[in-house]
């Protein structure tokens, strides 16, 4: 088991695996979101207030979802590279970022378009939309950090200082609509006891996360091989492996 | 259900339209950007004298 766990947090076994599991996460993905999207805006009925303006919801929630995973792992890798001194963690760390802005940059859209006709305003300074907003600064934050340190370690270790402090937004987020009862309603789902949702209508909620979900590790799969072969290029397996092809 | 009763969604169609197109446009654009970061980088320890470097 630690021997396992030691051969994957070698760059070389790492990137054999996720070129191994990507085409099948790759593959589950798609199909879990056109099944999704069937069930999202075909079967589930119109809903008796806000007709199928609804809709924007199998898609919006799900994005949230992500938007906080992306984050939580991030700063999750950013600790372990940290502490452990792990270099493949600060670089699949890194590999999230961009996916991770996009899901709360589609959250914060999605949001928006489905607050015009259900709210009547486009954006409002609601706690849940201002804290979802300091999500994207986050991410964006980390992103240009990386980029303006020119040496990668360095670049890492503050890149995960950034992260981990910024872990406080998670909880106020989540608990934002809890706390301050301003416009965004409370949760459905995560509610003690059963969800206030039926069956057909979270459904397809939940493929939807679950084909987010894969797509997400399809994506790191991928960028993470190609940060692995740009930071290991004078490496000999990589060396050999080019000389080979 | 008509073709046009879906396409029209009670009347939000424009609103839950554009709400899909962006999200799946945002996630075609990841892919895409994520495939063609690997192949450029394995691209470069394939011919490392043409990169440049």
């Amino acid at each position: 088991m630690f021997l396992w766990f030691h051969r994957l947090s070698t760059a070389r076994h790492f990137y054999k695996l996720a070129g191994r599991v990507a085409p099948w996460t790759g593959a589950l993905a798609g199909l879990l979101i056109v099944v999704g999207l069937y069930l999202a805006l075909v079967v589930a009925p119109p809903d008796y207030q806000q007709k199928d303006a609804y809709r924007i919801m199998f898609i919006h929630v799900p994005s949230a979802w992500m938007s906080m995973f992306i984050y939580v792992f991030m700063a999750v890798c950013g600790a372990i590279g940290l502490i452990w001194r792990i270099k493949l963690a600060f670089l699949v760390s890194t590999s999230a970022a961009v996916i991770g802005a996009s899901f709360t940059l589609t959250t914060l859209v999605t949001g928006s378009i489905w607050g015009k006709p259900m709210w009547g305003a486009w954006w409002a300074w609601d706690a849940r939309l201002t804290s979802e907003l300091i999500l994207l600064f986050l991410y964006l934050g980390f992103i240009a950090l990386q980029a303006s340190i020119p040496n990668r370690s360095a670049a890492q270790k503050a890149g995960s200082i950034l992260l981990l402090c910024g872990v406080i937004n998670i909880p106020i987020i989540h608990y934002s609509v809890l706390w301050w009862h301003t416009l965004h309603q409370d949760p459905s789902i995560s509610k003690f006891g059963a969800p206030s949702i039926h069956s057909s209508m979270l459904a397809p909620l939940l493929v939807m996360a679950f084909g987010f979900m894969l797509f997400f590790l399809t994506v790191v799969a991928i960028r993470s091989r190609a940060l692995i072969l740009e930071s290991e290029k004078s490496s000999r397996w990589v060396q050999e492996m080019g000389d080979a092809v | 259900m008509s073709f046009e009763e879906f396409i029209s969604m009670s009347g939000y169609g424009k609103y839950v339209w554009s709400a899909y197109g962006f999200t799946l446009a945002v996630l075609a654009i990841n892919l895409v950007g994520a495939v063609r970061r690997l192949r450029h980088s394995t691209r470069r320890i394939k011919k490392p004298d043409e990169s440049g470097e």
